[in-house]
């Protein structure tokens, strides 16, 4: 057995299997493609990459799977069986979590907008490369265990139709409310970037986990009472990583200027469906197409910095009284002013601030309540709409003018900037 | 006020409001999936069949967006799970037909009759069978019921072949 010592937490132990798939060059490539896209331009610590992040949520993952089998032994034989099972699906999980990721295109979320062909989105990605060699015959033939492609696939990506509860349940795990996957990365980033909105009781949580039958009778992943102040530090933390660095707004505006550059230079305006092609494509290879390309446009604005600045940010009201005014800005902003301009429109990514069911279980009663009701922090949290007008020097002065033709017609605070 | 194109999410929130003041996330997913298919709305939405049924990760940050701004509120169910969601003023006072036409308004107000009430295990049932008859092409109920138990073996023989009939039901009242 094997070890690596992770910056969170600390040595991280690993069997064959998980040694192996760490070797394998799609989980090697990670190490080239940055967690945080181009954040690091603007917080200089951010320049960690998915590797890190992978095998941070694989050892969450074996961690988080531990304290349920402990907490909730009755429902956890009947979910994942006897302890030979367990030790299965411990492995299975563990796996999931570090592939989890490994489908992600160059600058992670930054490439997502350049799927347009046979893969739709990088879980898609994801769940291609798990099945596909090298990765499945790792899975396969390796270990005490032989895991399953598919099942590891289905737990990783969430993609495809779960073949029971454990399916179910294991995906929950990785990727839910309270899924590895968002407690490794919002501490990481946090950490990475020096801010201290990521902070909550990563130990509690994990320690917490336990299984409980909803109100349908399924059984779902839950908390005991004693973690729900650490869950309300994740779901806290997760709001704020959003406003202030996933959606900061010079991110959004480097983001932007990366992908009209790969649209432009990219062969087909996307990135290839073939896997082997497709894992050639990393960070290191992205930055050497920008400078070989010179001075081109939006590959200029970010190596040297020429990005386009916010020019307006509507306000809550603003969107709140037209339901249609994002897409209208945008409309007559694209017509106007093509590449001089554009909407950074955080609709589409609104979804990661909402809290779904999250159970917590009294220990004393065995009784469970949806947090919703049992927490007012949760209650008082609400997503977050962000729309921001920007564009390049020349034109900043007419933008203005035509977003504040477009506003309502009273006395708004507006976010000229 | 201007809805553009949540209008579909405004109008099915309105409608089921109108019924039942417990509406949650997956009573709008699940009336908008038969509604953008049996075309009472433009469809919009891309659906995947998930832990409850068809769902869609764009819709669902579309009504996390509309709660950010105010237009829709999302508070704690007092009947303990989950929570219902409502639209604010001046959204909960628009009139269906203003927004979408007296014809689509008219078999929408039969589906958000047919849904709003139902929980959520019985939707996941109804449009889980809707999602097995556009995606496999089947139609008579024994193939039906037996595709849905096969995704959602959680799901009892009798509660499906209900559900079945349940959404044949709303098919007759919207007017399919």
């Amino acid at each position: 057995m094997s070890e690596i010592r992770d910056s969170l937490h600390g040595f991280i132990h690993l069997s064959d299997v998980e040694r192996r798939l760490i070797d394998s060059p799609p989980m090697q490539r990670l190490k080239y493609v940055h967690q945080l896209a181009l954040t690091y331009l603007i917080y200089p610590g951010a320049t960690h990459s998915r590797f890190e992040h992978a095998i941070g949520t694989m050892e969450l993952a074996g961690r988080a799977f531990d304290s349920i089998i402990r907490h909730s032994r009755g429902l956890a034989s009947e979910v994942f069986g006897d302890d030979h099972e367990h030790g299965r699906w411990r492995a299975t999980i563990r796996a999931a979590g570090l592939l989890h990721d490994v489908g992600h295109a160059p600058f992670s979320h930054a490439g997502d907008a350049l799927f347009t062909g046979k893969f739709k989105n990088h879980e898609e990605m994801t769940a291609e490369l798990i099945r596909s060699d090298p990765i499945a015959e790792i899975l396969r033939s390796t270990g005490a265990f032989r895991l399953d492609p598919d099942e590891v696939a289905y737990v990783a990506s969430g993609l495809g139709i779960a073949n029971g509860q454990a399916q179910l349940v294991a995906k929950e795990l990785i990727a839910g409310d309270l899924g590895v996957d968002r407690m490794d990365y919002l501490r990481r980033d946090s950490v990475m970037c020096g801010v201290s909105y990521g902070v909550f009781d990563l130990p509690r949580l994990v320690e917490t986990l336990m299984l409980a039958r909803n109100d349908d009778g399924q059984i779902t992943l839950a908390l005991e009472y004693g973690g729900m102040h650490a869950a309300e530090g994740l779901l806290t933390a997760r709001f704020f990583m959003f406003s202030q660095v996933y959606f900061h707004d010079i991110r959004v505006a480097y983001d932007e200027h990366l992908i009209r550059f790969l649209k432009q230079h990219l062969p087909d305006g996307r990135y290839p469906d073939d896997p082997t092609s497709y894992l050639e494509w990393d960070d290191v290879k992205v930055l050497g197409l920008i400078r070989e390309q010179g001075d081109d446009r939006n590959g200029a604005a970010i190596t040297k910095r020429r990005h386009f600045r916010r020019v307006y940010e509507l306000t809550p009201n603003d969107l709140r009284v037209d339901l249609e005014l994002v897409d209208r800005i945008r409309d007559k902003i694209d017509a106007k002013f093509g590449e001089g301009a554009f909407v950074g429109d955080s609709r589409k990514s609104s979804k990661s601030l909402t809290v779904g069911q999250v159970l917590i279980v009294d220990p004393e009663t065995d009784q469970n309540e949806d947090i919703m009701s049992r927490s007012t922090t949760i209650r008082a949290l609400q997503p977050i709409w962000l729309a921001r007008i920007y564009a390049d020097e020349q034109n900043r002065t007419d933008v203005l003018t035509l977003v504040k033709g477009e506003l309502p017609p009273r006395g708004h605070e507006g976010g000229e900037s | 006020m201007k809805t553009g194109e949540l209008t579909d999410i405004v109008v099915s929130l309105r409608l089921m409001n109108s019924v039942s003041p417990r509406v949650g996330r997956t009573h709008i997913h699940k009336f908008l999936y038969l509604a953008e298919g049996w075309r009472l709305l433009q469809p919009r939405h891309e659906f995947e069949l998930y832990l409850h049924g068809p769902y869609s990760r764009e819709l669902d940050s579309e009504i996390a967006a509309l709660q950010g701004v105010g237009v829709i509120l999302a508070e704690a169910d007092p009947a303990g799970y989950g929570a219902r969601h409502s639209l604010q003023e001046p959204y909960s006072s628009l009139e269906a037909i203003d927004l979408v036409g007296e014809d689509a308004a008219r078999g929408l107000r039969a589906l958000a009759q047919g849904m709003a009430t139902k929980t959520v295990r019985s939707l996941e049932a109804i449009a889980t069978a809707e999602y097995v008859r556009r995606t496999f092409g089947v139609s008579e109920l024994p193939q039906v019921r037996d595709a849905v138990i096969n995704l959602k073996p959680h799901l009892s023989k009798e509660e499906v072949e209900r559900a079945i009939l349940e959404l044949d039901a709303l098919r007759r009242d919207v007017g399919v």
